[in-house]
């Protein structure tokens, strides 16, 4: 029962990590209708940006992660007005192509300036030691994380459901066309949208540089598991990505508790499963057709 | 039509007394091009005529390629004409297993889910210590027979290369052209229309994408042969890049575009590597150049010029209209 209980806080914590990846992804998919397959190499970017800013300030952890947003954020935002927008009028299959393209260029750009091995940073001293949770101990830096990703989910339903730039991004997600018909500049967003997608994505990567390690191939195994939880959860919506974080987090903690070796079949065998059920996903909706 | 003709014949024989002129390394080269230019036009059929962008076509090259290791080391059975249907039949299963899920969804969808299933082989070989010999994979592999012969030698393999490139070549140009090709462009055109018209969208993918696994495995199978192993590395993301690469390169609207891509980066990779270890940048600033200043790719414009010449009137190019799919299904 105890084990039981520590694999669920262990998928949780990786949960929170695809959630802070996925939820950028499939707010990007909703307005901009593309898939970024560059996000998990852009989180991994935010990761060794923090990696270097956090070794040159002596390990420090925050600082890093200050600098991973403030260096990410502005160039989502450049990525996106100065080259996806563009390419975006010559069609779908370039802009696949394109950031498939960065993926390429990323993994080899942080190896050529940052080595081939594995980084790591220390856990900050105040998060180093273990929590109490009734019985069990748990890394308190992993609590935190799981704390961060539910403060982000939080903040991501205020903005959704509170604010005008929220109600813009819900108009655009639902129907672009109506949404600019009635005045929404739905380019500019999309600028704002992918930005803040690359800022959570980055912000993720350089939150897990004290529980996993990160080497110039993470962006790519990450990014396919963002896939799976956004295919799982449903394309386009954030409380799909939450599900289908919290889903896969939790059966890849089993997975790799039960059968060590097919930790990875195991998350497909889910993807497969809700497939089967629900083709587009547990929260998604079949597309809307418009010829 | 003369010279054609002409150009033709004398292509043909070149490539019939190529390997009595060539050293060993430029055999090996040549028998890398022919498996490798096989795999790239199997990965067309589904990018350019079925507009599917695949991120998922190394699993069948490596289906393919662990088939025949597997067959030759574990069961010692090393003939071509068990091992290689074995190893078209093996990418055509897991084509249909898996493309009930990636064929009936939406081009991003499509994308995505054959990056992730093709992972999920990656993950299963170089995991599964006990069969596929994990991360160090199945070296050793022996020459291939056909029949009483052993084609041990550099000469031999390029000739069964050569077959079996011309003929899926042969056999993909027939299938591009006959009437199952074209419902195939017309459900890249407009799904929905071709519907309305009574085709079974989805049906057509499927055949499609286990057609283009079938081709696939057949140039994996080649590649272990002449590469003598079969590594995780032949399953992994990369190749898959490494074919789109191959395949846009070229021009994703002609049949031969993929041909000359996968000839030419077959051949830049190991003067590149020579200078710099740095390959998949390599590959994504070609995939990056090629999207921005020649979108399409080497021989898509000339096809495309044909085409207008012919009077088969389209609006945009051939390359487009694959992007076309995302947005109406």
């Amino acid at each position: 029962m105890q084990g039981a209980l520590l694999q669920v806080l262990n998928g949780l914590t990786y949960a929170a990590f695809l959630f802070l990846l996925s939820a950028g992804l499939t707010l990007i998919f909703g307005v901009m209708r593309i898939v970024n397959f560059a996000h998990g190499s852009l989180a991994m970017l935010g990761a060794y940006v923090a990696f270097d800013a956090a070794s040159r300030a002596g390990g420090d952890l925050w600082v890093g992660l200050a600098a991973a947003v403030a260096v990410m954020v502005p160039l989502g935002v450049l990525l996106e007005a100065g080259l996806l927008r563009p390419l975006q009028r010559r069609g779908d299959l370039y802009v696949i192509l394109f950031t498939y393209g960065l993926v390429l260029v990323m993994g080899d750009l942080v190896k050529l300036l940052w080595g081939p091995e594995y980084k790591s940073l220390p856990r900050p001293g105040f998060l180093a030691g273990a929590a109490g949770l009734g019985p069990l101990l748990f890394p308190a830096y992993n609590l935190m994380l799981i704390a961060v990703a539910a403060l982000v989910a939080l903040v991501i339903a205020l903005v959704l459901n509170r604010t005008a730039f929220g109600m813009r991004l819900r108009a655009v997600s639902a129907d672009r066309e109506t949404a600019e018909a009635l005045g929404i500049h739905a380019a500019a967003l999309g600028a704002w949208v992918f930005g803040l997608g690359v800022g959570l994505a980055a912000l993720g990567g350089a939150l897990v540089l004290p529980v996993l390690t990160v080497a110039p191939s993470f962006g790519v195994e990450v990014v396919v598991e963002a896939f799976i939880v956004v295919v799982v959860g449903g394309l386009g919506n954030v409380w799909g990505a939450l599900l289908g974080s919290v889903l896969i987090g939790v059966s890849r903690a089993f997975g790799i508790a039960l059968f060590p070796a097919f930790e990875q079949a195991l998350i497909y065998a889910v993807m497969a499963a809700v497939l089967i059920v629900r083709p587009w996903g547990l929260l998604g909706r079949a597309p809307l057709e418009r010829n | 039509m003369g010279r054609r003709e002409g150009l033709r014949i004398l292509g043909a024989v070149a490539a019939l007394l190529f390997p009595w002129v060539a050293g060993d390394y430029a055999r090996f080269l040549a028998v890398e091009v022919l498996a490798l230019a096989l795999f790239a036009v199997s990965y067309n059929l589904l990018l350019g005529y079925g507009g599917m962008l695949s991120l998922g076509h190394a699993a069948p090259f490596g289906i393919g390629a662990y088939t025949v290791a597997l067959l030759a080391l574990r069961g010692g059975q090393s003939s071509v004409l068990v091992a290689l249907p074995a190893a078209v039949a093996a990418a055509m299963l897991a084509a249909l297993l898996t493309g009930l899920f990636v064929v009936r969804s939406s081009q991003v969808f499509f994308t995505m889910l054959t990056l992730a299933f093709a992972q999920m082989f990656y993950a299963l070989a170089s995991r599964w210590y006990a069969v596929t010999g994990g991360d160090t994979g199945l070296p050793g592999l022996p020459p291939p027979s056909l029949g009483p012969w052993t084609l041990s030698s550099g000469t031999a393999l390029y000739y069964l290369a050569l077959l079996l490139a011309g003929g899926g070549l042969w056999a993909l140009w027939r299938l591009v052209r006959s009437p199952f090709g074209l419902t195939l462009r017309a459900t890249r055109e407009n799904p929905r229309r071709s519907a309305f018209l009574g085709v079974r969208v989805a049906r057509v993918r499927l055949a499609t994408y286990v057609v283009a696994w079938g081709w696939a495995a057949v140039a994996g199978a080649l590649w272990a042969w002449n590469q003598r192993a079969a590594f995780p590395d032949t399953l992994y993301w990369s190749r898959s890049a490494e074919v789109m690469a191959m395949t846009i390169l070229g021009g994703q609207g002609s049949f031969f575009g993929p041909v000359l891509g996968a000839a030419l980066i077959t051949v830049l990779e190991p003067l590149l590597n020579r200078l710099w270890e740095y390959w998949s940048l390599s590959l994504g600033l070609v995939v990056i150049l090629v999207v921005f200043l020649l979108p399409q790719g080497l021989l898509g414009g000339r096809a495309e010029r044909r085409r207008g010449r012919l009077g088969d009137v389209r609006g945009e190019g051939a390359g487009q209209r694959a992007g076309s799919g995302a947005r109406s299904a």
